[in-house]
């Protein structure tokens, strides 16, 4: 393999899961590498993973590894010739390339312009329907509130609203009917001034119980695009993700082929550069919509880094020195059926109210087609600082029920003590009929919501609790000796 | 010999009883023939009645984390007498850790006390406490009065603070 050039040195400019897990192919590929942290973090196994470990100062810890200035000073001062920013932070960010070519550092990813076109959200939706790729009905926020609501009203009801420049979730509502409109176009335009800056709003036909399908592309500088075959990541709450999975079950060969064909058009229209994802909108009737493009690795590339073999973050690094894909179109086949949950640090039956604490217990599944990344370890005290997700469990098997299946052992293998997560939730979700059958949406969570609460714990279950409860509990064990009695039993206690 | 557990709102009565060479547990008035092993990190088996329950069991202060029957479970060990003492911590209203009835009041509205002081004696739980005050101060309102049932977060006395 002929490189264009070679990196001496790449920093991940990320934590948790998303740094270990690129630490380790910088590993694989033989590469030195090097690793953000915040003082909140020192004792985070990324620091004992990367050869080397830079703190970032901030107000507060995000704002540490969102401090272009800074970060680019201390690649110039390590000799850092390479930065992958993982997901999240200055992923996305074209300032934080334009600083590191200033610096004369490569950035692990698309170029600043394509990077700026395909994040923005108008700018992307009118790119795409150019090139002659779906979107949804639309009306664009050109600054004329009266025009705006007219529009709106014409493309008909129900409408999502949402911040252009926004992503994630934020600010995104859901309007049915023309009253009260204008008040909550004018409320939007507010929030998206201060979430973003950018006070432009645009709106869309908003699609009845559609899924959420998005296909993974690979561009490389000399012209070759291709797709990895899609995720289906219709399981959310609150517009984040929960669940994932490929292939999607609602899709036909044809439909599929379509799909991921369009994703690649897009994709070469910008002359992509790096690992991306387009992200689609499917309604039940078969018929889908451009959403998005991530121009970045995202959460869920380990479902198809499962089916297709390929390791994603080294196909980013090698893009990025500029050789060419190792593989065409053809070669990529998708074998079998994975399956991602994400465990959070958050209480389901709480309308998934963040949680915290201190984690006792961590013990990873493991098995055959069982993977788990995180950046999570005993000690680690986990509070609202960064982001809710704590670990992902994805598991790979030969087809969907058999996943299914292997996703619910490896939930029940996990254990994770000490900080309330969403691990018994996912079971739920995992069992729910309508799951199994493949019948999915994006509003299933709300939907199903009823059936997926807490079951009754029973009376035996009760009383076995109670005493492992106070079996494990050193007063009431040390109370226990006081008695006269030879609890033999008790002697082994320790810690 | 009186201990508790709370799961989820519900507080229960554990106690130790015992036969020759077997353990048995009453909890909330139920005996039970237990054997408990503590295995390998953390790794917890119990047999109870005959029936067996695996569990992973972690514990921090007196909030025991437990994973039993694939679920996560959080058990808080309970003590009466040290509920009752972290009553008083907080100047102001005093309120009732946990249900129970007033055994005797030993101030009088208008009393000067001081920090410390006993106000009331309560009993929880079939356990004795003392109430007293978190702060220097002047006992205002006596809202209950010997033989009182109390439930839980009722305001049993105030003080009012000297500071």
């Amino acid at each position: 393999m002929s490189a264009v050039r070679s990196f001496k040195k790449v920093l991940v400019a990320n934590r948790g899961e998303i740094a270990m897990r690129i630490l380790r192919t910088l590993k694989e590929l033989g590469l030195p590498s090097a690793v953000l942290y915040h003082r909140q973090e020192v004792e985070s196994p990324a620091l004992t993973l990367a050869d080397e470990a830079y703190e970032v100062f901030g107000d507060t810890p995000v704002s540490s590894y969102l401090d272009i200035p800074q970060i680019v000073e201390l690649c110039k001062k390590h000799g850092v010739d390479a930065v992958h920013p993982g997901y999240g932070f200055l992923a996305e960010n074209a300032n934080f390339v334009r600083a590191l070519d200033e610096a004369g550092v490569c950035f692990i990813g698309p170029r600043p312009e394509v990077m700026n076109l395909m994040g923005d959200k108008i700018g992307s939706r009118d790119f795409v329907a150019e090139h002659g790729f779906p979107i949804a009905p639309s009306v664009i926020d050109d600054g004329d509130e009266d025009k705006l609501i007219a529009s709106i009203i014409e493309i008909g009801f129900p409408v999502l609203i949402k911040a252009s420049a926004g992503g994630g979730g934020k600010g995104m509502q859901i309007v049915r009917e023309a009253e009260g409109l204008r008040d909550i176009v004018a409320t939007a335009k507010v929030e998206a001034q201060r979430y973003f800056g950018d006070p432009r709003v645009y709106a869309e036909r908003y699609i009845e119980s559609p899924r959420h399908i998005e296909v993974q592309v690979l561009g490389d500088e000399h012209g070759n695009c291709v797709h990895l075959w899609e995720r289906e990541c219709s399981i959310q709450r609150r517009f984040q993700k929960v669940i994932e999975e490929t292939p999607s079950p609602a899709l036909s060969p044809e439909l599929r082929k379509d799909i991921c064909e369009s994703a690649v058009g897009i994709a070469k229209a910008t002359n992509y550069t790096g690992a991306g994802t387009i992200e689609f909108i499917f309604s039940p009737n078969g018929e889908y919509y451009f959403l998005e493009m991530n121009t970045r690795i995202q959460v869920e590339h380990p479902i198809t880094e499962m089916v297709t073999g390929v390791d994603l973050v080294a196909e980013q690094v090698r893009i990025a020195m500029g050789e060419p894909l190792s593989f065409k179109q053809e070669d990529i086949k998708q074998i079998g059926h994975a399956i991602e949950c994400r465990i959070c640090a958050e209480i389901p039956d709480d309308d998934f109210a963040p949680s915290a604490g201190k984690v006792l217990m961590l013990r990873p599944p493991v098995g055959e087609g069982m993977r788990f990344d995180s950046g999570s370890y005993e000690g680690q005290k986990v509070g609202t600082a960064f982001d809710s997700m704590i670990a992902k469990l994805i598991v790979h098997a030969e087809d969907r029920d058999a996943a299914i299946a292997k996703a619910g052992e490896a939930l029940n293998e996990f254990v994770l003590l000490g900080v309330e997560t969403n691990a018994d939730y996912l079971g739920r979700l995992l069992r729910h009929p309508a799951f199994i059958a493949g019948e999915t949406n994006t509003g299933f969570i709300k939907e199903h919501a009823a059936d997926l609460g807490p079951d009754n714990i029973g009376d035996d279950l009760h009383t076995a609790l109670l005493a492992t409860a106070a079996l494990s509990d050193r007063q009431f064990v040390a109370m226990m000796d006081e008695v006269p009695y030879p609890y033999r039993l008790m002697k082994e206690w320790r810690n | 010999m009186r201990y508790a557990f709370k799961i989820g709102d519900e507080l229960v009565k554990v106690a130790p009883r015992s036969l020759a060479d077997e353990l048995v547990l009453n909890i909330g008035d139920k005996d039970c023939c237990v054997v408990f092993e503590h295995g390998k990190e953390g790794r917890c088996t119990l047999s109870l009645d005959g029936k067996n329950y695996e569990s992973w069991v972690a514990r921090d202060g007196d909030d025991i984390y437990i994973k039993m029957s694939g679920r996560y479970f959080k058990v808080t060990a309970f003590d009466p007498r040290a509920a009752a003492a972290g009553a008083s911590v907080a100047a102001g209203a005093i309120s009732a850790p946990m249900p129970g009835v007033v055994v005797e009041v030993l101030v009088a509205e208008g009393d000067e006390v001081v920090e410390g002081a006993k106000l009331l004696t309560i009993e929880s739980m079939k356990l004795q406490s003392t109430v007293r005050a978190a702060c220097d101060g002047v006992v205002g309102r006596i809202h209950v009065s010997a033989g009182s049932e109390f439930n839980k977060d009722d305001v049993l006395v105030e003080i009012e603070s000297n500071d």
